[in-house]
């Protein structure tokens, strides 16, 4: 069998639909770095889901319609709204994935726009970088200082991203303007308490 | 197996594809996709979580009753497909509009033997799906196929990149999703042994 079009190596979700007499089976596969496993089966099972109550009572209304039932719902909007805030969050997913290439595995990292106490009204994108274990950053292309990491690099066209962050003696590295950075901190906070 | 004697070529394809003007199908777009917004998936998982590399699950729908409702109200199981993804999307997203990019075959042209052509005769068009809190889910589904079967004739003439640009929208990816056909021969196996093929979209949906 040749599926042509399944590629799901650089994409968040592949469902894969194959209708065969009066059964359509699914295959879906997500990147891990944007969905668990159990996510995935969750979305997969709401699109079932879906189908069914679609299937069962199409005269429903749309205000009506509930794929996970109103309490689940609404944990659910909390839950992604918690995850990602509300602006810029697909820019820094990929901002913490495109940094994760630099870093060895098992490394957490947190993207996120601070403002530094001592620069008031110029924020700048940092990112908090973890460490699972002791960490050389020279073979990685990185340099670490005085116990303080910078990162620069450029991106795609004229956006320049300086990436500050310190290294403690701890696994847990954190901005300079730490108190600065948890007091601006909104919805991805929780997000940030993962890693320290 | 192939037939024998040479088939369609490719550049017929082109060449058709070329010869189209753009001007009225480019108005269609615009009108379709007035003020679209970009329409991007939630991250599901958050950072300390994130892993390398990519996990499966497998569903079995049973479609037996939906293909007595689809004949009944007279849609395609495609459309029945895109408006539960479209239901799905709404409910992660929060919003009452969603959009999302669908792969959709492009032989429907008056080219011979088009139907008997091997190679991606496919296209990457945008799906907008508007819900209102007393719409019926049926009249949502009747405005999916209809959707579908007006943009039938504006699916050839215009790249997604003109479309979008095209209809001022100012963020390069306005979805992160797309339901996808698929394609199957029974005669080969292809066994993958690497991939890379960069997009600019976070989600598939890929329907055979």
């Amino acid at each position: 069998m040749i599926k042509l079009i399944t590629n799901f190596y650089q994409h968040d979700i592949v469902v894969n639909a194959t209708e065969s007499g009066d059964t359509i089976s699914f295959t879906s596969r997500c990147l891990k770095r944007n969905m668990s496993k159990e996510r995935m089966s969750n979305v997969a099972h709401g699109f079932v889901t879906a189908l069914r109550k679609i299937d069962k009572n199409p005269e429903e209304t749309f205000g009506q319609f509930s794929i996970f039932g109103e309490h689940n719902q609404q944990q659910l909007w909390v839950w992604s709204s918690t995850v990602s805030d509300e602006m810029g969050s697909h820019e820094l997913d990929e901002i913490e994935h495109h940094l994760c290439g630099f870093l060895p595995d098992k490394t957490d990292i947190v993207a996120e726009v601070i403002t530094p106490a001592d620069q008031e009204g110029q924020s700048i994108l940092a990112a908090f970088i973890c460490f699972r274990n002791t960490f050389d950053g020279g073979d990685h292309g990185v340099s670490r200082h005085k116990g303080t990491l910078d990162i620069n690099c450029h991106r795609t066209g004229e956006l320049f991203i300086e990436f500050i962050a310190q290294v403690q003696d701890s696994n847990f590295i954190y901005t300079s303007e730490t108190d600065s950075a948890y007091s601006i901190w909104r919805n991805r906070r929780q997000k940030l308490q993962q890693l320290v | 197996m192939l037939p024998r004697r040479p088939g369609q070529h490719y550049r017929n394809f082109i060449s058709y594809i070329q010869g189209q003007t753009s001007t009225h199908n480019i108005g269609y777009w615009r009108q379709y996709l007035e003020n679209v917004v970009p329409c991007y998936f939630p991250a599901l998982i958050q950072g300390s979580n994130r892993r390398a590399g990519s996990g499966a699950i497998d569903i079995l729908f049973d479609a037996f009753q939906l293909h007595a409702f689809r004949q009944q109200y007279g849609l395609s199981v495609y459309s029945v497909l895109q408006t539960a993804w479209a239901l799905l999307l709404s409910t992660f997203i929060g919003e009452n509009q969603v959009y999302f990019g669908y792969s959709a075959s492009v032989r429907e042209i008056p080219v011979h033997e088009m139907q008997h052509a091997v190679g991606p005769y496919i296209g990457v068009l945008i799906c907008q799906v508007g819900f209102s809190p007393a719409e019926s889910i049926s009249d949502v589904l009747r405005r999916v196929h209809n959707d579908f079967v007006n943009s039938l004739s504006h699916q050839h003439t215009c790249s997604l990149a003109e479309t979008v640009w095209e209809a001022s929208v100012q963020q390069r990816d306005i979805f992160t999703k797309r339901p996808v056909r698929n394609v199957e021969q029974q005669r080969f196996k292809l066994r993958n042994i690497t991939m890379d093929d960069p997009s600019e979209v976070r989600m598939i949906l890929n329907m055979q």
